[in-house]
């Protein structure tokens, strides 16, 4: 057989892409809202861009050390004990926001579509579907991503459209309304909408080019702001912040009050729903495709198809922690304010500043030599 | 062999996955009805009603069946195929209500008299009555189970019913024998009128979150019609009152929600309608003195429709053109300097929206202002300034 375990920067970068829009989508216009209002544009922008530099850097780390897997570039620069510990961590990480956005994508099944089915039903069938994808190694996902991301671009955009029949402009108002404070105190509900960005130190190794990775990464998460601030723009337009801060989901109720007027199909819902789970499939599927890379690299594993299935049940314990919605979604709160705040930012912060120093003393090293 | 095995297996699995998707929840078409308007009114037992309660009633279920709070009385339209003598179907459209504690509790109460499921997705229209509106509890549970139920189009249109929605429901009008759909036309759509508030269910909703202020269309009937005009007010969740047509149009064009309509004013004896198209509302807030000052200027362009047979006025008489379109920009000016009258004297109620102006445009006054803007709102000073273009006059002079 043919390896499977390649994958193009671009390809790399629709499966950030698709990761992270699955995971920030569903409740971001309504965090914005309660922190500053009608001025979420404003707070995405910088929190975007920071997190865009962030992500380059990221990249830059993927070039500096090429062709090495996570585990070996943590090694290099921090030491071998903190590499243990810290895929430990990756590892945990993964699976709790794995589950949870599995549960969150039961939920909605459930509560829009199949009423009566079991949520465990929808859970593993789910995830039985995301084993199968991810057994065949990366350059499956990758290939996936790169079919799917305009599959649900396009139409997407196109209801973006559909969107302003219903809309007012003056909702946007007022702008710049806000104090400084305010802005920086909800810069990290923006950083944490990002999140899913740390596939790039996992994925980077089985990526060709590493060169252009930099690159990418940093321009996958623009393109993404892109994609939050028309969502957020959109939610405020139809809603204003008054109502989108009493919807639990703002974004599919945004898409559910569009309307095809005049044609055979009124409510473009099947479409909505459509596009929402191709979107949080691929974003379910390259976290556990990201499990089964750590674990085969803490196990010191030569194949890793095996390490699919019995992940499932870890996955299936986290995605029914928490008895309601209520209580799974401040379960995850807690879980990004703290563990995704050390394991997506410190982390790899450190990594970074390890390489610059050792890049400096090589340069001082060379100039002594001279 | 080991090759046709494999294929079997995956075609068997391929068949069951795609055929057997769903089952959980499958429900026939023909087992669903759908329900197409819905209606709520309070629930006003009659006496001899009131005496048969006591009858017959589980005092341990007490506490969760009944307390000194009124019952809702739903009406639900939806269409059903009968079977007919010969083995034909044919679709009716059937009414039926039920009384319970709550809109939810009275849909399951119905399955027990339907023999088919009862499906909010395809609601097109909600009615509520008079008193239920009046029923501040009733109406605020209400609007929350009709946000929260995740089948249902916030695009809904919703009504408030002069009378009894359940009434309004169980007329044969003679325009269309669906009366859900009727009503739903009449609400949204091609037939909408421009004398109700151009609204619907979300808007609603969004409206009572931003300051517990809405206008809510009001539905009319007689035996065989419905009829859509004018407006329910409500202020903090309480109904307040109701606005005429007229003034419900004058609502429409000071808040920009409608382009063209059509009036009458009297030029030099002479009745003449003109027809507005391209209105375009826009605010300026003053402050003179510690007062505030509003001038809503409306630009309009407009035709003349008729003025009289062998007139002795010409149309093309630029003169006379002009004294039309000061007749008109009067009539208008009128209109909607009576119903800024209105909200602010009987209604004491900003259904204009002057607070959503401020709120947008003037965000720092909007904070000062914020707690005193019950008292404010009604001593704002308006000056409203029409201005109509008539571009053309018809085909006779």
């Amino acid at each position: 057989m043919q390896n499977n375990n390649k994958i193009s920067p671009s390809q790399l970068g629709n499966i950030i892409i698709l990761t992270i829009v699955g995971i920030g989508i569903l409740t971001l216009p309504r965090n914005l809202a309660e922190a500053v209002e009608t001025n979420g544009w404003l707070v995405l922008l910088i929190g975007g861009l920071i997190t865009a530099l962030f992500v380059y850097g990221n990249g830059y780390i993927v070039k500096k050390i090429p062709e090495t897997n996570i585990k070996g570039i943590v090694t290099s620069t921090l030491s071998k004990p903190v590499a243990n510990v810290y895929m430990v961590f990756l590892l945990i990480y993964l699976i709790i926001l794995n589950g949870f956005l599995t549960r969150i994508f039961a939920e909605v099944i459930k509560m829009f579509m199949l009423y009566k089915t079991p949520i465990e039903v929808i859970i593993l069938s789910v995830l039985l579907v995301t084993v199968f994808l991810v057994r065949k190694g990366i350059e499956v996902l990758g290939r996936l991503a790169q079919l799917l991301l305009p599959i649900i671009m396009v139409p997407t955009l196109i209801l973006f459209l559909l969107l302003f029949q219903g809309s007012h402009l003056t909702n946007l108002l007022p702008i710049l309304d806000i104090t400084f404070m305010e802005v920086v105190k909800a810069i990290p509900l923006v950083l944490f909408s990002f999140l899913g960005f740390d596939l790039i130190l996992v994925f980077g190794a089985y990526t060709v080019r590493p060169d252009r990775i930099p690159r990418m990464a940093g321009g996958s998460i623009l393109l993404i702001l892109l994609f939050y601030i028309c969502l957020n723009t959109g939610t405020l337009l139809v809603f204003g912040s008054e109502q989108t801060k009493h919807l639990i989901w703002p974004t599919l109720s945004l898409f559910k009050t569009i309307e095809l007027p005049g044609l055979f199909i009124e409510n473009v819902e099947i479409l909505v729903m459509s596009m929402w789970v191709f979107t949080v499939f691929m974003s379910i599927a390259p976290l556990y495709m990201g499990k089964i890379v750590i674990l085969e690299q803490l196990l010191n594993s030569k194949r890793s198809n095996y390490l699919a299935l019995p992940l499932i049940p870890l996955v299936y314990f986290f995605s029914l922690l928490g008895d309601n919605l209520g209580e799974a979604y401040a379960i995850l709160d807690i879980f990004t304010k703290y563990v995704s705040t050390i394991v997506a930012f410190g982390v790899p912060l450190l990594i970074f500043i390890s390489i610059r120093i050792r890049e400096r003393f090589k340069k001082e090293g060379k100039h002594d030599s001279q | 062999m080991t090759v046709n095995r494999r294929y079997v297996k995956v075609m068997v699995i391929f068949i069951m996955l795609s055929v057997l998707t769903g089952c959980w929840d499958s429900v026939e078409i023909d087992q669903r009805a759908f329900i197409i308007a819905l209606g709520a009114d309070v629930y006003e037992p009659t006496e001899e009603e009131v005496t048969l309660s006591g009858e017959g009633f589980n005092e341990e279920l007490a506490p969760l069946m009944r307390s000194s709070r009124r019952n809702v009385e739903s009406t639900f339209v939806f269409p059903k195929h009968m079977s007919t003598v010969t083995g034909e179907s044919e679709v009716a459209y059937l009414t039926m209500s039920s009384i319970a504690e709550s809109v939810y509790i009275n849909r399951k109460q119905l399955a027990t008299r339907t023999d088919v499921e009862l499906y909010l997705g395809h609601l097109e229209a909600m009615l509520l009555g008079e008193a239920f509106v009046k029923d501040e509890t009733l109406f605020r549970e209400f609007l929350d189970a009709a946000e929260k139920e995740p089948l249902m189009s916030r695009r809904v249109s919703l009504a408030v019913v002069d009378g009894r929605a359940k009434d309004a429901l169980n007329i044969k009008a003679k325009m269309e024998p669906n009366t859900g759909d009727l009503v739903s036309d009449l609400l949204s759509g091609t037939g909408q009128t421009d004398r109700a508030p151009i609204t619907d269910f979300g808007r609603v909703a969004a409206s009572l979150k931003e300051n517990g202020n809405a206008v809510i269309p009001r539905i009319t009937f007689s035996k065989d019609e419905i009829k859509v005009g004018g407006a329910a007010v409500i202020k903090d969740f309480h109904f307040v009152g109701w606005l005429g047509e007229i003034e419900s149009l004058a609502l429409n064009i000071i808040r920009n929600n409608i382009d063209s309509f059509g009036l009458n004013s009297y030029v030099e004896n002479h009745l003449v309608p003109f027809d507005v198209t391209d209105a375009k509302t826009s605010y300026k807030l003053l402050q003179e003195d510690g007062r505030f000052v509003m001038e809503i200027e409306v630009m309009g362009e407009a035709d003349i429709e008729q003025v009289f047979f062998m007139a002795k006025e010409d149309v093309l008489d630029p003169e006379y053109v002009k004294k039309v379109e000061r007749a008109a920009s009067g009539a208008v000016e009128q209109i909607l300097e009576h119903t800024i009258g209105v909200a602010q004297g009987e209604l004491e109620t900003d259904v204009i929206h002057f607070e959503d102006y401020i709120k947008k445009f003037k965000p720092k006054l909007w904070k000062e202002i914020k707690e005193d803007w019950d008292t404010i709102f009604p001593n704002i000073e308006t000056k409203v300034n029409v201005n109509i273009k008539i571009r053309r006059v018809g085909l006779a002079r």
